[in-house]
């Protein structure tokens, strides 16, 4: 209830398996959807970054017959994975295009409103690099 | 040994008999009534007596046919229910069939059940109905929220079934049946036929918990058949929730177990502004029917004529539906809604400055 109405009071929240899949989805739901929200997975040895909310988005073959899936989380995710590798300025670089891109508005896919495709997108991010 | 336990507790739960509701109570003729009907007022603690008196009044106002018999909280354990509230207070519910319950504040302690946890068992109430609607005139994120969740309420995840394994490995048993299953997915069909919903969506995680979530979905459709004017659909728990912060507007009737029950029904509440302005009502067997708010007592400001009866006020609306007494539930809720939107007479928590009695006037007025 707290993160549908004030979602601003949070910072980061650890959680067990399942609440933790209910409050992923919901934050992620709240901020825009699974087509942006990253997400990566920790184990002992290893990472795995993925992108952040389970639900919808997956799965769905009109979507990929139609070029429109958002690439926005995977590439996120990606952003991630070079923090991850200890690699934070190609990291700040891919996030920067990547916000530059969505704050102005122009290429967007459908879940975010738009009508561009995947690689409209992905093209507007590499043009917006620097 | 904790088989045994498990099914000890079964058994007790077993109610022979029909399943369900107020279909066939006698509360069910609902304009003339020579005689008033009797109800269980639990005023509660903190604001509970000043929103109660709120109630009062309005039903006063809108000649209400409702007797109330009220209860309180006593200060000592009474043995025969090992809690606080007394033997007098449940039969009292039992006798008169529905009850309206304030916030109530569990004292701390050992050597007694919590309230909730006693009127939930001595009633034997299996399901928590609360709708959400979003109310007209009180801007929230979301305007077009009309949904109505119900939610199991005895068994699922917090059967209480707890244990270690070994030091630092410690194990909770989830608990889901046929019997409680179809029971609260009857409820739910009966509920969206009663008041012309359209959908029931059956929430779950069956992909991951086969057997558990499996059982109860398989419940659901069963009912499910029986109503073929309902359309029936199953969602994954953790997309309803995105969903949910999306686009509310998708819900009719959600039906689920315990935990993402609790889960979901505060974060409807969260969509339409707080608990303070959700009302809830617990069936139980035998068509018990305890509307309650379920805010907090809110010890800060009691007694200081501020706090807001709305939630106490739909609570007792659904109250009076439940006795088919649509008519004056209408008025009622027509009045509550009419006073928010106008949004002259508003209590503090909704950015207004009025008082309890100011608010309560306003409804009053209004109807």
């Amino acid at each position: 209830m707290q993160l549908v109405s004030k979602p601003e009071q949070f910072d980061v929240m650890v959680t067990p398996n399942l609440y933790g899949n209910l409050v992923a989805n919901t934050a992620a739901g709240i901020a825009g959807g699974t087509g942006v929200m990253p997400g990566g997975n920790v184990g002992q040895d290893h990472a795995v970054f993925e992108q952040g909310a389970s639900a919808g988005n997956v799965g769905n073959e009109k979507i990929v017959e139609q070029k429109k899936a958002n690439p926005v989380a995977l590439l996120l995710s990606s952003a991630m994975m070079l923090r991850h590798l200890q690699f934070p300025s190609f990291a700040d670089r891919l996030e920067t295009a990547v916000r530059r891109v969505i704050a102005e508005g122009k290429y967007r896919t459908k879940d975010l409103g738009g009508s561009s495709t995947t690689q409209e997108v992905v093209d507007a991010v590499i043009a917006k690099l620097d | 040994m904790a088989l045994r336990q498990i099914f000890r507790r079964l058994s007790v739960n077993r109610i022979p008999g029909r399943i369900y509701p107020s279909l066939g109570q006698p509360f069910s003729s609902a304009a003339s009534l020579s005689e008033p009907i009797r109800a269980t007022l639990f005023p509660g603690d903190g604001i509970g007596p000043e929103i109660a008196e709120s109630v009062k009044q309005v039903f006063g106002a809108a000649e209400v046919p409702i007797e109330w018999e009220e209860h309180y909280v006593s200060d000592k354990v009474d043995p025969r229910t090992e809690s606080f509230l007394t033997w007098e207070s449940l039969q009292s519910v039992r006798r008169n069939g529905v009850g309206l319950k304030g916030p109530m504040a569990t004292p701390i302690g050992k050597g007694h059940r919590s309230l909730n946890l006693t009127l939930r068992k001595e009633l034997g109430l299996y399901a928590n109905v609360r709708p959400c609607q979003s109310l007209p005139g009180y801007k929230t994120r979301y305007d077009d929220v009309n949904l109505v969740t119900i939610r199991e309420n005895t068994e699922g995840e917090y059967s209480g079934l707890e244990h270690q394994v070994v030091r630092g490995v410690v194990e909770s048993l989830k608990i889901i049946t046929r019997q409680a299953s179809l029971r609260v997915a009857e409820y739910a069909f009966h509920y969206a036929k009663a008041n012309g919903r359209q959908r029931v969506s059956a929430i779950h995680k069956a992909n991951i918990m086969r057997k558990t979530d499996g059982l109860f979905l398989k419940c659901c459709r069963e009912v499910a058949e029986k109503y073929p004017e309902i359309t029936y659909e199953e969602v994954i728990i953790d997309n309803c929730c995105m969903m949910l912060v999306k686009n509310p507007a998708l819900f009719d009737v959600l039906v689920m177990p315990n935990l993402y029950g609790d889960i979901i029904s505060d974060l409807c509440a969260g969509l339409i502004g707080g608990l303070g302005l959700t009302p809830s009502c617990n069936i139980g067997e035998g068509g018990i029917a305890l509307a309650e708010a379920v805010h907090g007592s809110a010890p800060d400001i009691a007694g200081k004529n501020l706090a807001n009866p709305t939630a106490l006020l739909l609570s007792s609306v659904m109250m009076l539906r439940h006795l088919k007494l649509n008519n004056k539930a209408d008025r009622i809720q027509n009045a509550i809604l009419s006073t928010i939107a106008q949004g002259t007479h508003r209590t503090g928590d909704l950015g207004g400055s009025s008082s309890t009695t100011d608010f309560t006037k306003a409804v009053c007025d209004h109807l």
